[in-house]
């Protein structure tokens, strides 16, 4: 833990908040010319990443900013997903409405069970590893009720034939076309990011920070910091599950690996990696990580495996605030003493 | 009649399993006053402290701010009716910024500009402004501890509590703390449990001597220390 804050301590907390800025303009700029410069392929790859890093994002801001970590949040965005397929396949609603009831009943069902499983957990004072555990029973409990209530999920199959978000067109509701989709996507995706930094920017991320650094200390200042450790939750919850929506509106099809430990595994190497805490680095990361997961996989199967367990190893011990911190810093400290130069 | 006290505590009394921390304590303070706390290392000040702002419950007694009985209220809402409390190890936020600490001790109430107004006024009192970029935790020891001081009085409590604020200090440190808390006379009531004798004869105010979980003497600073028990007490005799 000491050498994290070393590292933190090295670069002032305002020009970290203007890096952050800086990183999700240059990621903005990035993602806006995939689609004159690739294939449709790369395409789909690259929006279908973005979509998961809104998990990344809902899990940067729960585990990043208040540094409680939760094993559950695929569970969210399972829910987000499942509510779109089973509303949009079985319900039999109008098509131009189905995938957007099926997005409210995704987000409302990951906003209640939140709010139930965290009002219990934090108001019940359960904290640090032992809330990081019951999330994981939470990710495992919904994986089984997932693939055993077939009936209505699909079991192990899943759901076929998802239909697609609509929108209002000159010729009525119609789905967006894939170039236009993906460019919604990034929409969503920086504007949920862009949320986050604008409200964790002042004092309220600093309040924030505090319950991370001491939150017996900081209830002692005048803060209720079980609510504020629900309303956090609450709402990383409800980002994982739009991001789980917009993913199976998206893809067309959902199964059981949306849900399970596997995904909430995946989401937390994807906020080591970025770095937590700084929203853009856990973008770059789930882009960076699926990206590197498709080509290498395509060389041969078994080597991806042994490549995200190497770069989370190097991660922790190379990196431990995340790729894009440490690039930042050394750059602060590449400026600072190229300055101090006569 | 004389006007209620600020805080009273009726027969305090602590237990932890068999141990008894606090044994039937009274203590009150007027609006404005300083008294000090002193006491041999695992008396029971700490314990008293922690019953007296939130962070423990008494095994029994009653606790009364301005007149109303606030031993069931939660330790973020001791804060919010004005009781604030720097604790023993300097407990700030260690990976904020120096004036992200004030940040997040200034009330929710404040606007934004009323908040940096104060914050200004709070750097200069415990001569901070220079560091108001630094990382907490990269602060001097004796810094940290005044940092925690200006935090506490962010709030604009109506008592503050401070636990041992000198420990760890040089003298002259020592002494400037005295008169920081001397100077916040007329601010707030003060309760300081001291284990430094210049520190408190600096403050020359009411101090109660504390001996194993109990109330033993109180009265002015000058008869504490002429008191005899009090002194085998320190020299452990009794």
């Amino acid at each position: 833990m000491t050498d994290i804050s070393l590292t933190t301590t090295s670069i002032r907390a305002s020009q970290r908040g203007r890096a952050q800025f800086v990183g999700l303009a240059c990621l903005l700029a990035c993602a806006a010319i995939v689609p004159i410069f690739f294939g449709s392929y790369s395409v789909a790859l690259v929006r279908d990443a973005l979509l998961f890093s809104l998990l990344a994002i809902a899990l940067d801001f729960l585990w990043g900013k208040t540094g409680v970590l939760s094993f559950g949040h695929a569970a969210f965005f399972g829910a987000g997903a499942y509510g779109v397929a089973v509303v949009s396949t079985s319900l039999g609603a109008e098509p131009a409405i189905a995938s957007w009831a099926g997005l409210v009943v995704g987000i409302g069902t990951a906003v209640l069970v939140s709010l139930v499983v965290g009002y219990f957990l934090i108001f019940g004072r359960v904290r640090g590893a032992y809330f990081t555990i019951v999330t994981l029973a939470l990710a495992v409990i919904t994986d089984h009720i997932v693939v055993g209530w077939s009936k209505v999920t699909g079991g192990n199959a899943g759901l076929l034939g998802v239909l697609p978000l609509y929108f209002p067109g000159a010729e009525g509701p119609a789905p967006l076309s894939s170039t236009v989709h993906f460019y919604f996507v990034l929409a969503v995706v920086s504007g949920v990011a862009l949320a986050l930094w604008l409200q964790c920017r002042g004092r309220y991320g600093a309040v924030l920070r505090a319950i991370a650094d001491n939150e017996m200390r900081a209830q002692a200042l005048g803060h209720n910091t079980s609510l504020h450790l629900l309303v956090v939750f609450v709402v990383s919850a409800a980002i994982a599950a739009l991001g789980g929506g917009l993913y199976a509106a998206t893809v067309g099809f959902v199964a059981p690996d949306i849900v399970g430990l596997m995904l909430s595994t995946q989401a937390i190497i994807w906020v080591a990696i970025g770095g937590r805490g700084t929203i853009v680095g856990p973008i770059v990361a789930t882009v960076l990580v699926l990206w590197l997961e498709q080509h290498i996989s395509s060389i041969n199967t078994k080597l991806w495996p042994l490549a995200i367990g190497a770069l989370f190893i190097s991660c922790v011990f190379v990196f431990p605030n995340g790729i894009l911190a440490t690039t930042g810093d050394l750059l602060v400290r590449f400026r600072g003493r190229s300055r101090g130069k006569p | 009649m004389t006007a209620s006290p600020l805080l009273s505590a009726r027969n305090i009394t602590k237990r932890f399993g068999g141990v008894l921390a606090v044994d039937d304590v009274s203590i009150a303070i007027d609006p404005l006053e300083i008294k000090c706390i002193i006491g041999a290392n695992g008396a029971g000040k700490s314990t008293l402290f922690n019953v007296l702002c939130g962070v423990m419950h008494a095994s029994s007694g009653a606790l009364e701010f301005e007149g109303k009985e606030i031993s069931d209220l939660a330790l973020y809402e001791f804060a919010r009716i004005g009781i604030a409390r720097k604790f023993q190890v300097p407990s700030v936020f260690e990976s904020l910024s120096v004036e992200g600490n004030l940040w997040v001790a200034s009330l929710n109430q404040q606007t934004k500009t009323e908040a940096a107004q104060q914050i200004e006024q709070m750097l200069r009192l415990v001569a901070l402004v220079e560091h108001r970029n630094a990382i907490a935790g990269t602060l001097a020891h004796g810094q940290k501890q005044w940092l925690e001081i200006g935090m506490a009085l962010m709030a604009r409590p109506r008592l503050l509590l401070l636990d041992e604020p000198t420990a760890g200090m040089t003298a002259a440190e020592t002494q400037d703390t005295a008169e920081l808390v001397r100077r916040l006379a007329g601010q707030t009531a003060v309760m300081a449990i001291e284990h430094d004798m210049s520190f408190v004869r600096t403050l020359n105010c009411h101090t109660y001597v504390m001996h194993q979980g109990r109330m033993i003497v109180e009265g002015s600073f000058g008869d504490i220390e002429r008191n005899s028990l009090v002194r085998d007490v320190y020299l452990g005799k009794a």
